[in-house]
């Protein structure tokens, strides 16, 4: 169980482990080749017949031979009609899956966004009964966090670790999904909007109101207490080596994302005569406090990030494509880890670049950042709870493979959101270039077509800080 | 006469190798089929016996297969046999 990969997407509507998708694969290239052997029997056998074999007076074995190349064409047939049986076995249980799958998640957030829009209209109401506790609670966690020391966070941590179990469970990780596409219903309920043109403006209806507007209110309502405010970054190279060849596998390229001091690291493919080629990897989320320090992988920049606002991760990401000699025209493809994931879709999806591919793992990817026509790969753990603060996602030619971390397996409590963690999502890498499926395999395929025939590959790492104390 | 049906019955044994080439090709795509697909129950029964049935198609295609080209060659070698002997 804990092995299963669930694909999704890629164009179609199927949703099946990847062991069906490989199986499903494996048939028809079995019916193809079958096929094939069956063309060639039936060329044989109309290069002899009977009559003039019996012409010549040949041998009873030169008769029988004729005879067992008609049971073997039969034979033939009847394994093709099997085979095909079983294919369409196989894609009608995906479809039906899929079928349900659709089906379940409208109507969860279609009963979650009516939930939200009653607890919304309700809220003043219930604010008034409990808002002097829930304020004083609020204001005295968020001003001990502030002022927590190094020691006291770390304290704070581990004991969320400790809540692991909790923290990296599936229905939780849906509950929290619904909870981030039903805040704008939350809000149209507070400020008494009716129902059908919440529904209307809604995820469930045109999508103009919906996380990103949900992010935007946040980040404008708690700006003015200094939290989630934008500042200007400063970026600068770290290291560049010229020894490495291009990643050629999913695995790889989790492998290459940066997770030390640098955020960034770029590669870059030359061959001669032709223009140069760049993948860039983007790190995840270092810092969590709410307040811009000199770390621009913050919490300001993935709730910018969310609002399509000028997050400083973004602007970060931009500023060592340009010193690495990116410019619209070069091929580029990004590879992004969960704030990575949604810098890297958002840079992908911006227009501004000649986007060839994307690669993100646990990434906060939100609707509004999703790009069109980049070929897309997207591994999500159904137990990590970061990408459900993306919301759902709204991009049928993405392909989405999915895994539970944790099946059948006690979750460690050694650090918060295990689930998350880039080994985990690096396993989940290897398992998917084993797996062998068609969808992912053509995505991969894409992916490393850009540095296919480098003739030197160049790596160069990047560290990005904010310049608000400077 | 003889020479024109040797020569037809050698142009099936190659025709008849390259096709069983191409099946055990697809034969071998046989052994990564199995109901580990998340089949459940009589599901997970019927795929299994679906599987079993192709097999067993694709040995009788093989064993046809191989006795089409058996006899081949011994059409051909008893053609030249009978050359040798002068009697075809």
């Amino acid at each position: 169980m804990a092995d299963e990969l669930i694909v999704s997407g890629g164009g179609s509507t199927a949703v099946a482990t990847a062991e069906l998708f490989e199986q499903s694969g494996q048939l028809q290239r079995m019916i193809d080749e079958l096929g094939e052997c069956l063309a060639q029997l039936a060329v044989i056998d109309r290069g002899l017949d009977r009559a003039e074999l019996r012409g010549w007076n040949a041998k009873y074995s030169a008769f029988s031979a004729e005879a067992r190349i008609d049971d073997a064409i039969g034979a033939l047939q009847l394994a093709i009609l099997t085979a095909y049986s079983l294919r369409a076995a196989l894609a009608a249980s995906a479809e039906a899956y899929g079928g349900v799958e659709r089906t379940l998640q409208q109507l969860n957030q279609a009963l979650a966004a009516k939930f939200a829009y009653v607890l919304g209209f309700l809220f003043p109401g219930l604010a008034l009964l409990f808002s002097p506790a829930l304020a004083s609670t609020a204001l005295s966690a968020a001003a001990a966090y502030a002022v927590m020391p190094e020691d006291g966070r770390e304290t704070m941590h581990r004991w969320l670790a400790d809540q692991n179990d909790i923290l990296t469970n599936p229905q939780l990780v849906m509950l929290v999904r619904l909870g981030v596409m039903s805040a704008d219903d939350f809000g149209g309920g507070l400020a008494r909007v009716n129902p059908q043109l919440v529904e209307l403006l809604g995820d469930e209806g045109l999508g103009l109101l919906g996380l990103t507007t949900s992010a935007g209110l946040l980040a404008g309502v708690v700006a003015p207490f200094g939290a989630l405010a934008e500042t200007p970054v400063r970026v600068s190279r770290v290291s560049t080596r010229s020894d490495r060849a291009p990643a050629t596998t999913f695995e790889e390229r989790v492998r290459r994302i940066p997770q030390g001091t640098s955020q960034i690291k770029i590669d870059r493919f030359h061959t001669e005569g032709q223009p140069d080629r760049f993948e860039i990897y983007v790190g995840g989320t270092r810092d969590m406090g709410l307040v811009a320090r000199k770390e621009p992988w913050d919490m300001t920049s993935n709730v910018q990030g969310l609002s399509m606002g000028d997050a400083g991760s973004y602007r970060a990401v931009e500023e060592a494509m340009r010193l690495a000699g990116i410019d619209p025209d070069s091929p580029v493809q990004f590879v992004g880890h969960s704030q990575g994931g949604l810098v890297a879709a958002a840079l992908a999806g911006s227009g501004d670049y000649n986007a060839r591919g994307l690669l993100t793992v646990g990434g906060v990817v939100s609707q509004g950042l999703v790009p069109e026509g980049v070929p897309w790969l997207a591994v999500e753990h159904t137990d990590d709870l970061v990408p459900a603060l993306g919301g759902n996602r709204t991009a049928p030619d993405a392909v989405l493979v999915r895994r539970r971390a944790f099946a059948g397996e006690t979750v460690p409590n050694d650090s918060l959101l295990p689930a998350h963690e880039l080994t985990r999502y690096r396993d989940t890498a290897a398992m998917l270039d084993d797996s062998r499926d068609g969808r992912s395999g053509e995505l991969l395929n894409r992916l490393n077509e850009l540095g296919g025939n480098a003739e030197a590959v160049t790596t160069t790492r990047y560290h990005a800080r904010r310049q608000a104390d400077d | 006469m003889d020479e024109l049906m040797d020569r037809r019955l050698r142009n099936q044994e190659q025709a008849l190798r390259a096709a069983m080439s191409v099946f055990a090709q697809a034969s071998n795509r046989l052994g990564s089929l199995g109901s580990s697909v998340g089949w459940l129950g009589p599901a997970s029964l019927a795929y299994d016996l679906a599987i079993s049935s192709l097999r067993v198609e694709l040995r009788a295609a093989e064993n046809h297969l191989g006795e089409a080209l058996h006899d081949t060659i011994n059409a051909l070698s008893a053609g030249e046999n009978s050359a040798e002997l002068g009697c075809g």
